[in-house]
């Protein structure tokens, strides 16, 4: 274990809005930008080092530096690993300010799929050179299509059923009822997950993230520099990131990429899955969580249906407290990518600043993992390891 | 194909210099992977390199054509017409990411034997699909 303090995350915020038909892209990682830096205690004029992904507007970087006015960079990292590239981003960052590149890191996302009509049924065009689409476009592959197929075939391995995937639904909707900014703060029951209707079986439209606009931004900075801000400090101890795709033909829909990084991540931080007693766990679909969860061990590989099932996810209640803001499923998935808002809940609650109905008492270490792109075809994964100092 | 919906008619495919065999035998009916004559492994989707051994001694090979579903989901709503996306594991021992189509939609299953078959896309490109054997 590296006992020397490589960075610290000092800000985080997670914009207010679901829906911002209003405001431009630009403007919404603006917000998070200054909502993180005032979070922390810091300024624009303060940062020296920007990471943002494809959900940035214009040129990346190059336009988000230019537009947010950042004097000082002299550090830039653009990633794509959709909805994981966050994740990436704080271990990036933290290695990059241990190497002396820089001191104060800001990680932004945003973006309005739902003021632009975006929806899981949709195919999405990554272009026409993407070196898969000659072969596949036609077929329609879709963020549903592609998760669905991964639970039939789990169902198919190793007996998964509806009921153990609608728990996830349940617990995150347990959550959710405590966030006042939750697109859906219902509580929901497994029947009423059950009773929503089929969309890509064995999917349900229960079983499905919702589609929200916003954004959340994260400042990353030297442990020294942590000591003088206002926040508690939370330490970078871990972090991996890999991709699995179709290895040329040799399709496996159980595993994920995080079976490969959480090992990584868990290494770095000298401690086992025994050690989390909270985790942020991307909930896309019911299904991405599930095959997470197993992957990163807090189950052996097809246990994941009885790990989640009969509320073992919701805090204060079960093993495992998981997404205590409502997750994807409930509370939001701003710009179709999940790890920034992975990233923040667990920062609260390291920080004991989640909602006292959900905040996991005298937390050490917190994981936050994260899946970007099609869990049934290729797909990144990165896996995040926090400790509180 | 689910008698009760309309036919699915696929969009034309994308073709490039590098998918053009794929896609002028699929005319002819033959469903087509890349073979590695270094390591003697077929591989899809068909790439210059071989992604198992990065030889770039890789061949164009006509499929048998028959396999079993390795998972498959109904695409029912929020399309224009439902749709059944699978991956077929070929007895070439390669995954293709496809359609089946079958008279009862029902009857599909995880191991069920098919067999490829094509239909014509917008503008008249075979496309490659997969039925029941």
């Amino acid at each position: 274990m590296n006992t020397s303090i490589q960075a610290c995350i000092a800000g985080i915020y997670e914009h207010p809005l679901r829906v911002a038909p209003d405001h431009s892209v630009a403007r919404l990682h603006a917000d998070v930008a200054h909502g993180a830096l005032r979070d922390a205690g810091l300024t624009a004029n303060d940062v020296d080092a920007y990471f943002c992904a494809g959900d940035a507007p214009g040129l990346g970087p190059t336009s988000m530096i230019d537009y947010l006015g950042l004097q000082r960079i002299q550090m830039v990292q653009t990633t794509e690993l959709g909805g994981a590239s966050y994740l990436s981003h704080v271990g990036e960052a933290a290695a990059a300010i241990a190497a002396g590149r820089c001191k104060i890191a800001l990680i932004t996302l945003a973006g309005r799929p739902k003021s632009e009509g975006s929806s899981g049924t949709k195919p999405r065009n990554y272009g026409d050179t993407a070196p898969d689409a000659e072969f596949e476009r036609h077929y329609l592959p879709t963020p549903l299509n592609s998760y669905a197929l991964c639970a039939m075939r789990h169902m198919h391995e190793f007996g998964t059923t509806s009921e153990q995937l609608a728990w996830i639904k349940v617990a995150m909707s347990h959550h959710a009822q405590h966030n006042p900014h939750a697109l859906l703060r219902k509580v929901m029951t497994v029947q009423d997950v059950l009773d929503s209707p089929r969309v890509a079986d064995p999917l349900r439209r229960a079983d499905c993230c919702v589609v929200t606009d916003g954004g959340g931004a994260i400042v990353v900075v030297h442990p020294e520099i942590a000591k003088t801000l206002r926040q508690p400090m939370v330490q970078v101890v871990g972090m991996s990131a890999s991709v699995k795709g179709q290895s040329g033909g040799r399709v496996d829909l159980t595993h994920s990429a995080t079976a490969w990084t959480a090992p990584r991540a868990f290494e770095q931080a000298g401690i086992t899955p025994s050690d989390i007693r909270y985790a942020s766990i991307y909930d896309s679909f019911t299904i991405t969580a599930l095959i997470q969860l197993e992957d990163l061990g807090f189950c052996v590989k097809g246990q994941g249906g009885r790990f989640v099932a009969d509320g073992q996810l919701i805090a204060g209640e079960g093993r495992l407290a998981v997404n205590t803001d409502g997750g994807g499923l409930c509370n939001n998935h701003p710009a179709n990518r999940g790890g920034m808002t992975k990233i923040i809940e667990a920062v609260r609650q390291l920080r004991g600043q989640a909602h006292p109905n959900v905040q996991v008492p005298n937390l050490e270490f917190a994981l936050a993992n994260g899946i970007g792109g099609f869990l049934g075809s290729r797909h990144a994964a990165a896996t995040l390891i926090m400790k509180r100092v | 194909m689910n008698t009760t919906e309309a036919p699915f008619v696929f969009q034309d495919p994308l073709i490039n210099s590098e998918s053009q065999t794929y896609w002028a035998q699929a005319q002819q009916g033959k469903l087509m992977l890349k073979h590695c004559i270094d390591c003697d492994t077929s591989h899809y989707y068909p790439r210059s390199y071989c992604p198992h051994c990065d030889s770039d001694k890789t061949e164009w090979r006509t499929a048998q054509g028959e396999g079993e579903v390795y998972s498959f989901t109904r695409m029912v709503r929020g399309v224009e017409t439902p749709y059944l996306m699978a991956y077929v594991l070929l007895d070439e021992g390669v995954s293709v990411l496809t359609h089946l189509q079958s008279p009862n939609w029902n009857e599909v299953h995880i191991g069920m034997r098919v067999k490829v078959n094509f239909s014509a896309s917008t503008s008249g490109q075979n496309v490659p699909f997969f039925v029941p054997a």
